[in-house]
């Protein structure tokens, strides 16, 4: 295993090198020069010369990423170019916003998508399971920046239910946190719970048809027993690896639903720093964005080897 | 000697989808969304710029079937013109990450080696963004406009097409017929179009099927955050970030845009489930 994981990481180089390269470049495919963009038309030549000289655009482009990225390694992405605020510092600032939607959001999908796709699947081709699929893939089609607005239509300001939008973080006040988070996680998780329970009920269908199913059938098990035993266990696995690689899908909604519900987290950095032509927030926030996911597609990998011992990672 | 009954020749693949109801649904949705796209100053109302401050945020009337948004423009013309967009992005943001993607996949495929390595590399290196997230970027760098969204979406579908074509390369390239078009002297170009590319058409027409709602669903979401099709050019996406502000006294100016999108994307997600099994060979 520990081969395994090394091996992987040897091989996550090029492509961390590449997006870096990548995520670099960004800022020089602007059209016309970014520093004006950045500064505005009013901006004086001195003070284009001094960011460009602060940004090392006056240097050649392979010595600017190679600077870039060593500054990088170190974890010093550079300052924002509207609060001087150093970017690494506002993306940890932020960070623990958009973890803890993300957390909940999975949560929502998981105790919504994993039941209905087990009932789907032991239900086939019953009502059950036509409602399921259709409620999954409308899960699915529903854009979830139009969920989070029906949702604060519906339950803020219709009937009042919970708070509109805000953030109070865990720590200060457990209940209006979880309150606040409520409407968010719905919004974010409901695609993900489409896409949980689909492929659950395709997985489930499979196991069931396994003859390891049918032998435990024969031996006179009970239905529960087997499903619960040995189906589902089995089954999960393909869920694992769906719900791992789903990081990149809930940190790009993460974006829409923290801008609906004004939560200050990434997501909503990277907007707020677009608009203001922050392009040091931007490369910043983005390449972190980029190694989450990264980092959380091996992780996936490594969880799915401890949980199927027919992976042989040495081979 | 007994009569042996005639071997069952499967449905094709038309007939299959035939016997999928939702996604006979879903064809008649996009058959009548690409209708409305096409014809749409023939079929509005009104013109999507048009203003009535007589009409200002009016509910749903004889008048104006959808209300008014808060310019007075009738809202069912805005949607019907914001079909456009949508249907235009998922269609050409796909064909770009189609075609370049199929290219490089089937570069990398035929190819193989360090050709191939590279290629995977840089793909890996762009799958490594979430695609908002990417797309995000490429617009705010190259600037919010209609085009920009196509080619910030299209860029983001590259890498799927790369893999998918480049697996099923792979996987033909080995085969007898191809093996001997090569030792037959033929060039590759002629190999690859004649003899793998027919063959990889049915992965690429599923994958499609799936891409489209997802750039439909990309654009919508660049265009609420302003970065995508700049007003008055209607966006269904825009609209709903435009009608957030007053969506408490007129709910019907962010609902009826929000219900375009769903039915929009759930008529091609249909679509694409059924493509999927009836292109399956397991299943004939």
């Amino acid at each position: 295993m520990l081969r395994f994981i090394a091996r992987r990481l040897v091989a996550l180089v090029p492509v961390i090198v590449i997006l870096s390269v990548a995520v670099f470049l960004m800022i020089h495919l602007t059209p016309g020069d970014p520093v004006r963009l950045m500064l505005g038309d009013s901006a004086t030549q001195q003070s284009i010369a001094a960011l460009r000289q602060a940004l090392g655009l006056d240097q050649p482009l392979p010595v600017q990423y190679l600077h870039w990225a060593f500054q990088a390694v170190r974890g010093n992405l550079g300052r924002s170019i509207v609060t001087n605020e150093p970017v690494t510092q506002a993306i940890l600032t932020r960070l623990p916003v958009t973890l803890e939607l993300s957390v909940l959001a999975m949560l929502v999908a998981l105790v919504i998508g994993l039941p209905t796709g087990v009932v789907a699947a032991l239900r086939r081709n019953s009502w059950l399971d036509y409602g399921s699929t259709t409620l999954a893939l409308s899960g699915i089609s529903l854009p979830s920046f139009f969920l989070g607005i029906l949702l604060i239509l519906v339950l803020s300001l219709r009937f009042r239910a919970l708070p509109p939008g805000g953030y109070v973080p865990f720590v200060t006040n457990p209940v209006q946190n979880l309150k606040l988070m409520i409407m968010p996680s719905l919004a974010l998780g409901a695609a993900l719970a489409g896409i949980i329970s689909r492929m659950m009920r395709s997985s489930l269908l499979e196991v069931l048809d396994a003859d390891y199913v049918r032998t435990a059938r024969s031996k006179g098990l009970r239905e529960t027993q087997i499903v619960v035993r040995h189906a589902i266990r089995n089954a999960l696995l393909p869920v694992v690896t769906i719900v791992g690689l789903q990081t990149g899908t809930l940190l790009g909604g993460a974006i829409l639903t923290e801008t609906i519900f004004t939560l200050p987290g990434v997501g909503r950095l990277i907007v707020d720093s677009i608009f203001a032509r922050d392009f040091p927030m931007v490369q910043g926030v983005v390449l972190f964005l980029a190694l989450v996911r990264v980092l959380s597609n091996l992780a996936t990998d490594v969880v799915y080897g401890f949980v199927d011992p027919r992976i042989s990672y040495s081979s | 000697m007994a009569a042996q009954a005639l071997p069952r020749k499967s449905p094709g693949f038309v007939r299959r989808l035939a016997r999928n109801p939702p996604a006979v649904a879903g064809v008649v949705v996009i058959c009548l969304a690409v209708f409305v796209a096409i014809f749409a100053p023939f079929v509005s109302p009104y013109t999507p710029t048009a203003q009535h401050t007589d009409a200002i945020l009016q509910a749903p009337s004889g008048r104006f079937l959808l209300g008014t948004d808060d310019l007075g423009r009738d809202t069912l013309t805005r949607i019907i013109f914001g079909a456009r967009v949508s249907l235009m992005v998922g269609v050409i943001a796909v064909a770009i990450g189609l075609v370049l993607g199929s290219v490089l996949g089937l570069i990398a495929g035929y190819l193989y080696g360090l050709v191939d390595s590279v290629i995977m590399r840089v793909m890996d290196g762009l799958l490594a963004f979430p695609a908002l997230v990417l797309a995000l970027a490429i617009t705010a760098m190259l600037g919010p406009s209609l085009v920009n969204v196509m080619i910030a979406i299209g860029v983001t579908g590259i890498p799927s097409y790369a893999r998918l074509v480049r697996g099923q390369v792979l996987a033909l390239r080995g085969l007898d017929y191809v093996v001997a078009a090569r030792s037959l002297g033929q060039r590759p170009t002629k190999i690859v179009v004649a003899h793998i590319l027919p063959n990889t058409i049915a992965p690429i027409i599923v994958q499609t099927s799936i891409s489209i709602p997802g750039a439909i669903l990309a654009e919508a979401g660049l265009s609420f955050l302003g970065l995508g099709v700049q007003p008055p050019t209607p966006s269904w996406g825009a609209m709903i970030n435009t009608a957030q502000g007053y969506m408490l006294r007129d709910p019907w100016v962010v609902i009826a845009p929000g219900v375009a999108i769903f039915v929009t994307v759930l008529a091609f997600n249909f679509l694409g489930d059924a493509l999927r099994d009836a292109l399956d060979p397991r299943l004939r």
